[in-house]
C-alpha cells in the first residue's frame, strides 16, 4: 500500500479531524478501521448489466477497416519502411478512416476557437468540457490559452449488426474465382 | 391539417433519394434517411440509396448476411453492399436500369439485367423489376420509420423530361409493382427548379420574372439532360412550363473518371506497373477524388492517386501516382466541355445494325457541343441558368458552360445558385 510522506499525512489528519466531526457514517468507518475490523463490505453492486450484444467496438474496426484499411495499418510492420511509403499508406488510411468518423460520430469543436488564444473561464463552467491545466489556483473567472479546442461527437450513428455477420471476423478473407 | 405528406422520389440512375414535406405550406422539406444493407451482415443508414442491384450466388453469402430489419429472409441486395460488393462480382450486378427503361430495341419488361455474358445461374430480371425494388426499398424504410404506409401520401416520382411516353409508362408500372398504386410523376428540371425556388424563399422574385427562360442543365454520374422551362402567370400565379427537352444523353461524371484514370493507367503501364481488375476499380475511385479536389482548388497543381495493394501488406505494395491540375484541364475541361461555336454539333455515331451492343453511350463526350446543339435545334434563348446533379458541383465547369452560353448568346446570362445539387430533384418533388 501506499505510504505517504509527513506533509501529506499532516494534511490528512487535519482534514479527517473536520470530516469525522462532521460526517456520522465517515467516523463509523473510521471507528472500524481503528479497532482493525474489516471495513463493511460495499453496498450490493448493481445488477450484472445486461450481456452486451451491439458489438459497437467491433463494429468499429470493422468499418475502419473496410473504409480505411486501419487494421492493416496498425498490423503491418513498418520497421525499414522509407518515410514516402508511409505516408502513401496514411493517405489511404486518413482518407477512409475519416468518413467513417464523420459520418459515426460527426466530430465538433468543444470551444470552437483559434488554438493558442486567450480565452475566459466563467464561474459554473462544466468540467466535463472544459479540462483546465497548467497553475490552477484560485477561483473562476479563470484565463489561459486554448491549447485544443476538443471534439464532441454529434451523434452515435452505429449500423446494426444482423444475423448474417460474425461480430469478431472485422473482415472474411477474400478469395478472387 | 390532413396526416397527408408529399414525399418525392429521385429515382436516379446511379442514387436514389426520398424527401418529404407536411402539406402545411412552408413546411421544410426533410430527406429520409435510408437502412441499407452496407456490408454483408451489416444495415446502416445513409440519405442516398445506390441504384444497385445484387443477385448472390448460391454459396456466397451467410444466411442473413442481407437481411433488412422489415426481411429478415432477403434474398438480394439492394444499396450500398449491392454496389460495393457487386464490383467485385459484375456478373451478378445490375446497374443502370434506369437508362435500361428508356432503352429502344430491347423488351424492357423481360429479364435482361445484368446485360451481357453471364451464367444461366443468375437469375435475370427486367429494368422495371429492378426499379420497383429500388421503389419498395424506399417504401419499406419509409413505413420503418413513421406510421402508415407510403402509399397512403402524395408521392412524386420524378422522371428525365426526355423520357418518353413508354418509359413513363414503366415507371408508373414499377411504382404498382412496388405497392403505390398512385403515384404522380414529376420532371426532373421542373423539380429541380421547385427545389431551388423553395430554397430562396421569397428571394426567387429578385432573380426571376414571368417572361424569363430557365435552362436546366443537369448532368450526374451517367446521364446529361438539357431543358428549358419557361417561367409564365396564369391567373395570377406563378407557372412553370417545360418548353423544350433534349435528348437523355448517356454521358456524365463517371465517363470523365474513366478517361482520368485510363490517362494514369496508361503512364504505370509505360512504367511497368500492370493493373488487375481490383485496382483498376480503386485507380477510378481515385481518380474521381482527385478530379474533385483538383477542380475545387485550381491553385493545386496535382492530387497523389495511391492504389493500396489488396491484401493485408498496406506499407509495401502501395502504388503511388499522381493526377496533374494539366491532365484534369486537358482531358476534363477541354475533352468534355471544349469551347465551341453556337452552331456546333456533336458527332454522330457509327449506325450499328442492331442495338445489341447495350446501353447507346454518347458517341460524342463534348457536353458542351451537346449543349449548342439543343439551344440551336430549339432556336432558344435562356435567360436563366439551372444546374443540377452531381458534375455541376465543379467551379471551373460550370463557369465554361455559362461563359459558352455568354459567348453564343451575346448576352450575360443569370445563374441560378445556392440548392444542392445531389438531394434537389428529391427536394423539389414535395415541393411540387
Amino acid at each position: 500500500m501506499e505510504q505517504p510522506g509527513f506533509g501529506t499525512r499532516l494534511g490528512l489528519a487535519f482534514s479527517l479531524f473536520f470530516k469525522v466531526l462532521f460526517d456520522a457514517v465517515l467516523a463509523g468507518r473510521v471507528r472500524g478501521l481503528l479497532s482493525g475490523a474489516p471495513a463493511p463490505a460495499p453496498a450490493k453492486a448493481e445488477p450484472a448489466p445486461e450481456p452486451k450484444t451491439d458489438h459497437g467496438a467491433l463494429q468499429l474496426l470493422r468499418a475502419l477497416q473496410a473504409e480505411g484499411r486501419f487494421i492493416d495499418f496498425v498490423q503491418d510492420d513498418i520497421t525499414g519502411v522509407p518515410d514516402a511509403d508511409v505516408a502513401a499508406a496514411s493517405r489511404v488510411v486518413h482518407e477512409g478512416c475519416r468518413t467513417v468518423v464523420q459520418r459515426w460520430f460527426a466530430p465538433t469543436p468543444v470551444w470552437p476557437g483559434e488554438e493558442g488564444a486567450n480565452v475566459t473561464v466563467e464561474a459554473g463552467f462544466d468540467p466535463k468540457k472544459v479540462r483546465l491545466t497548467g497553475n490552477v489556483v484560485g477561483d473562476p473567472p479563470f484565463t489561459g490559452a486554448l491549447a485544443h479546442h476538443g471534439w464532441r461527437a454529434d451523434k452515435n450513428d452505429v449500423p446494426t449488426l444482423t444475423g448474417g455477420a460474425d461480430p469478431q471476423i472485422v473482415m472474411p478473407a477474400e478469395i478472387e474465382l | 391539417m390532413s396526416d397527408k405528406q408529399h414525399v418525392g422520389i429521385d429515382l436516379g440512375t446511379s442514387n436514389c433519394v426520398m424527401a418529404f414535406a407536411a402539406q402545411d405550406e412552408d413546411a421544410a422539406v426533410e430527406v429520409v434517411a435510408v437502412p441499407q444493407v452496407v456490408e454483408s451482415g451489416v444495415v446502416g443508414t445513409r440519405s442516398q440509396l445506390p441504384s444497385f442491384l445484387y443477385l448472390p450466388g448460391e454459396h456466397e453469402l451467410a444466411e442473413g448476411a442481407l437481411s433488412l430489419p422489415w426481411d429478415p429472409a432477403a434474398s438480394f441486395g439492394v444499396g450500398v453492399f449491392a454496389r460495393d460488393h457487386g464490383g467485385k462480382v459484375p456478373d451478378r450486378l445490375v446497374h443502370s436500369a434506369k437508362s435500361w427503361l428508356c432503352q429502344d430495341g430491347v423488351d424492357r419488361r423481360s429479364g435482361i439485367l445484368p446485360w451481357g455474358r453471364s451464367t444461366e445461374e443468375v437469375a435475370k430480371v427486367s429494368p422495371v423489376q429492378a426499379s420497383a425494388l429500388y421503389i419498395k426499398h424506399l417504401a419499406s424504410a419509409w413505413a420503418a420509420a413513421h406510421e402508415g404506409t407510403l402509399a397512403e401520401h402524395d408521392v412524386v416520382l420524378t422522371v428525365p423530361a426526355s423520357f418518353d411516353p413508354a418509359a413513363r409508362d414503366l415507371t408508373v408500372a414499377a411504382a404498382h409493382a412496388a405497392g403505390l398504386a398512385d403515384v404522380v410523376l414529376l420532371e426532373e428540371p421542373q423539380a429541380a427548379l421547385y427545389a431551388w425556388l423553395d430554397s430562396q424563399g421569397d428571394g426567387w422574385r429578385e432573380q426571376l420574372s414571368v417572361g424569363d427562360v430557365v435552362l436546366v442543365c443537369d448532368i450526374g454520374g451517367g446521364t446529361t439532360d438539357f431543358s428549358l422551362i419557361a417561367i409564365t402567370e396564369s391567373d395570377g400565379a406563378m407557372t412553370l412550363e417545360r418548353v423544350a427537352v433534349g435528348e437523355h444523353i448517356l454521358l456524365g461524371g463517371d465517363n470523365m473518371d474513366y478517361a482520368l484514370a485510363f490517362a494514369v493507367r496508361k503512364e504505370l503501364e509505360e512504367r511497368g506497373t500492370k493493373l488487375d481488375a481490383w485496382q483498376l476499380r480503386v485507380l477510378v475511385q481515385q481518380a474521381r477524388a482527385a478530379k474533385e479536389a483538383l477542380l475545387s482548388n485550381p491553385d493545386q497543381a496535382s492530387a497523389p492517386i495511391l492504389i493500396p495493394n489488396r491484401g493485408a501488406r498496406l506499407f509495401k505494395r502501395t502504388i503511388k501516382a499522381e493526377l496533374l491540375q494539366q491532365q484534369v484541364m486537358d482531358i476534363v475541361l477541354s475533352g468534355f466541355f471544349p469551347q465551341c461555336e453556337a452552331g456546333a454539333r456533336p458527332q454522330v455515331a457509327r449506325r450499328v445494325g442492331l442495338s445489341q451492343l447495350g446501353l447507346s453511350y454518347a458517341a460524342d463526350p463534348a457536353v458542351t457541343r451537346h449543349l449548342a446543339h439543343f439551344l440551336t435545334r430549339h432556336q432558344a434563348r435562356p435567360t436563366a441558368v439551372l444546374f443540377n446533379g452531381g458534375v455541376m458541383r465543379s467551379d471551373p465547369l460550370r463557369n465554361r458552360i455559362v461563359a459558352s452560353l455568354n459567348a453564343w448568346l451575346g448576352a450575360e446570362i443569370a445563374v441560378l445558385g445556392g440548392a444542392d445539387l445531389d438531394l434537389a430533384v428529391a427536394r423539389g418533388g414535395p415541393g411540387f
